[in-house]
């Protein structure tokens, strides 16, 4: 059976509303946090850092009272991908992977397939380190309503702002692209859907989608391109009729603001990183 | 025929089922459409009409409960196929900005019978005659780029591009939404015609009941993913309570019968038209109406 | 009329003026709209109705004639801020003309552009929430709002730039009936509070609501008055192509029929008090 909902294993970027603490820090606290943590899922090779961050976002998202299973539900259009590469991985880069990563002993071999200490790590590592981005990437996302992480985007960028960089421009682009973000996508839904009452022969969902849909594409981004052509039409004279001027001269809605908490969790994160990366050659 | 062609009972659906935004659109539906019928589809904004309808040519399947038999094929079993069922019923969606592939009006219109893989002199045909009927003038249209249609004439090139495939079934997704007064009635003349004259079983879904006068026999109401009504038109625009209450406009012409009911003067039946009313309320002008 | 906010002076206009043969959208309009006047303009699509409504507001100015909003000529391009200040535009699409990600921050999108205080902001936002219905959705993202929140929305965004007088473009046309009543009632709302409406519409019932109805055919006006006087005469508007509103047709017809009926009422109470009042008239 075809299924036409595009959106339902896109977890990233949606955002569940909630009151948890996650949810009312600053957003440039959390963004701080996020890349702070990524630092230390990126830099570290260890065993005890992946354990230890697991551990902590794992924790975090139940902080936030996220569910678990929705998160690492979006994983799964790309499982064969990354079951791929992790094969690959273990078998083929034993030999790569056993001098770049400590682990030279063979633990296997058939011919030119290899497994050594090093592989198995670098795979092991690897697995680790997307499922971490992944519970980190929707932590922020999930916990944060996009306004609020672009306004918080809009204001960590504003110093820069004195050196020539357009953070305002920036920053509304950044809001009226998620802004259609769902509407463009519920509309590409209604295309697929027109298109295959009107007998194409559509496979989405099926196994052969990527063979397919190639030549099909072509058919799916005229109207789609049409659209947001007419829309942006529309949304250019409304913003005019609403004064629209560029940056100069406005005012600001949304005020952030640092608090504690927000202290606290940058400081946390901070500390937690700096002392995985310390002593990332150190641990097992 | 006595069977319906479409039946469902008790049909359920949730959007993004299984994942925390999940929307329930769908709470029990029962619908039985036969073979040649003409049936109106309203409800307020909300009520599950755009999901219904999308059930109804097997875009969307039912999955947890409630049934779906579709001219005797059980819906909700994953292998019967959908496809060749999507070329009997057309529905025609709401924005025709959604629904035009090409960027010529031919080309477009030939989308349906060129995915049938029928000759190229019939698929020709097939253009003419959908564009006749939608009344876009094959000569003057047939090249021309969609961009430059007026917004109604992008409707009817849309519902032409529908009507290509020839379905025995046609489901309209509030098409009339948007469209001057003589759109309006270009349309509603044109899905008469179809009924009458080609037989065709037409599903209308719209917000605006005086629509389905002359048009539709039957109406069905839903609200909050339910069917909450279904009758003739006037059985059903009677009922102006129950119609306000679910978040729907009465009929003028109902409201006057209505009004007049309040104030003690009973009609004898419920207008539909201007026309109804006059007759009904002129002869008694000036004639006792049995004050309360 | 003493107090004139728009005066639209011998206004011709085309899309293509360096084309002679291509014909006008507007020929030679004149016409004045009062302070806290309700106006609306009917025709057909291609008459001209959505042309006019954008000299409103400057975001077309004319191949000939002139435009004066308050002592602003729509022409000069240093008043075009005051000009879109005191007349706000609503338009067709609601999902087209939100350009936010949240409810309050569109709201706060045309006050932000004019550099209105932060303070002065949210009680702004607040106050055309209210206005419309919406406060408690404020924090929600637009895609989530029914097509009739949505042009509430739009509404809003507008009068938080308190324009002195607000042009509807077929904002109604694509809203149930619902969501058209709640929208109708946010306009009266309005009116009552001193803003002057201009409502473009091809809904007739809708023109019941103005102090005045023009209706506009191939870029003139064809017709001119009160509602009452308007759908009182039935054959000038089938001549037009337009219908009149169902209840003010059965008062013709029946005016027709009996001369001593009233034509041209507007609401189906009126209506039904005529009908009843002759009806025990005639009782023996």
């Amino acid at each position: 059976m075809e299924s036409f909902e595009v959106f339902r294993h896109v977890t990233i970027g949606q955002y569940l509303p909630g009151e948890s603490l996650v949810h009312r820090l600053d957003p440039r606290a959390k963004i701080t946090v996020v890349l702070l943590l990524i630092a230390a899922v990126t830099f570290s090779t260890s065993y005890t850092a992946h354990l230890a961050l697991l551990a902590l976002t794992l924790g975090l998202i139940a902080l936030a009272n996220l569910p678990v299973r929705y998160i690492v539900s979006g994983v799964k259009p790309a499982l064969p991908f990354i079951l791929l590469l992790a094969l690959m991985q273990l078998f083929v880069y034993g030999e790569a992977a056993a001098s770049a990563v400590r682990g030279t002993a063979v633990l296997w071999q058939w011919g030119v397939l290899r497994v050594t200490a090093g592989s198995l790590r670098l795979t092991l590592v690897s697995l680790a380190r997307l499922l971490e981005l992944l519970l980190l990437v929707s932590l922020l996302t999930n916990a944060t309503p996009t306004t609020s992480l672009t306004y918080g985007i809009e204001s960590m960028l504003r110093p820069f702002a004195r050196l020539g960089l357009p953070a305002h421009e920036l920053s509304l682009i950044g809001t009226i692209a998620l802004r259609f973000v769902p509407v463009l996508g519920e509309q590409f839904e209604t295309i697929l859907k027109a298109q295959a009452s009107r007998g194409a022969n559509l496979r989405l969902g099926g196994r052969l989608q990527f063979i397919r849909s190639a030549q099909q594409m072509v058919v799916l981004l005229v109207p789609l391109f049409l659209n947001a052509l007419l829309r942006a039409e529309d949304l250019i004279l409304a913003m005019e009729a609403r004064c629209y001027g560029g940056g100069r001269g406005r005012s600001h809605y949304v005020r952030l603001r640092l608090r504690a908490p927000d202290y606290v969790a940058m400081a946390l994160a901070l500390v937690f990183t700096a002392a995985v990366l310390a002593a990332r050659n150190a641990l097992p | 025929m006595s069977e319906p062609f479409i039946r469902a009972k008790g049909l359920q659906y949730t959007y993004m089922a299984g994942t925390p935004l999940a929307v329930e659109a769908l709470k029990g539906v029962d619908l039985e459409v036969w073979p040649g019928e003409a049936i109106g589809l309203i409800g307020p904004a909300g009520a599950g009409k755009s999901t219904l309808v999308q059930h109804l040519n097997g875009l969307l399947r039912p999955r947890a409960r409630g049934q779906l038999w579709i001219d005797g094929q059980d819906m909700g079993d994953p292998r019967v196929d959908a496809r060749p069922l999507r070329r009997r019923i057309g529905l025609a969606f709401q924005r025709p900005e959604d629904q035009l592939f090409k960027t010529l009006v031919g080309d477009d219109i030939a989308f349906g019978p060129r995915q049938l893989g029928l000759p190229r002199e019939e698929v020709r045909e097939r253009v003419r005659w959908a564009m006749e009927m939608v009344g876009l003038d094959f000569g003057a249209f047939v090249d021309r780029p969609v961009v430059s249609l007026s917004g109604g004439e992008r409707r009817r090139a849309a519902i032409a591009g529908t009507l290509a495939l020839r379905p025995s079934t046609l489901i309209l997704d509030e098409a009339t939404s948007g469209l001057d007064p003589g759109g309006r009635r270009q349309l509603l003349d044109l899905l008469r015609r179809l009924h009458q004259e080609e037989g065709t079983t037409v599903i209308l879904v719209t917000t605006h009941m005086e629509d389905l006068v002359g048009l539709a026999g039957r109406v069905v109401v839903l609200a909050g993913g339910r069917t909450v009504l279904e009758g003739s038109l006037r059985e059903v625009y009677g009922q102006a309570d129950l119609l306000r209450r679910h978040g729907l406009g009465v009929p003028q012409m109902a409201e006057v019968g209505e009004a007049l009911a309040a104030r003690g003067c009973r009609l004898s039946r419920v207008p539909l038209t201007v026309q109804e009313a006059e007759e009904e309320i002129a002869p008694r002008l000036g004639v006792s109406c049995g004050v309360v | 009329m003493s107090d004139a906010l728009i005066r639209v002076e011998g206004v011709t206009f085309s899309y293509r003026p360096e084309d002679p043969t291509a014909p006008p959208a507007l020929k030679d309009i004149s016409l004045t709209i009062a302070r806290g006047e309700y106006v609306a303009i009917i025709g057909h699509n291609g008459s001209g109705k959505s042309t006019l409504a954008r000299h409103l507001n400057a975001l077309l100015v004319p191949t000939r004639g002139d435009v004066w909003v308050g002592p602003w000529n729509t022409r000069d391009a240093h008043s075009r801020r005051d000009v879109r200040r005191t007349v706000g535009m609503v338009f067709q699409v609601p999902d087209n003309q939100i350009v936010a990600t949240t409810v309050e921050d569109d709201v706060a999108f045309g006050p932000e552009n004019l550099g209105v205080p932060e303070e002065e902001l949210a009680v702004r936002v607040r106050e055309a929430l209210e206005t419309v219905g919406l406060w408690e959705e404020r924090r929600r993202p637009p895609h989530q709002l029914s097509a009739g929140q949505k042009q509430r929305l739009a509404i809003a965004g507008v009068i938080a730039m308190r324009p002195e007088c607000l042009v509807l473009d077929e904002a109604t046309s694509l809203l149930d009936p619902q969501g058209r009543a709640d929208l109708l009632a946010t306009l009266r709302r309005l009116h009552a509070a001193g803003t002057t409406i201009v409502a473009i519409t091809h809904h007739m019932a809708e023109a019941t609501e103005a102090d005045r109805v023009i209706i506009l055919e191939a870029g003139r006006i064809a017709l001119e008055g009160t509602p009452r006087e308007v759908f009182a005469r039935a054959e000038a508007l089938a001549h037009l192509g337009l219908d009149v509103p169902p209840v003010s047709a059965l008062a013709n017809a029946l005016h027709r029929r009996r001369p001593d009926f009233p034509a041209g009422l507007l609401t189906v109470s009126e209506l039904a008090d005529a009908v009843t009042e002759r009806w025990t008239e005639a009782m023996p």
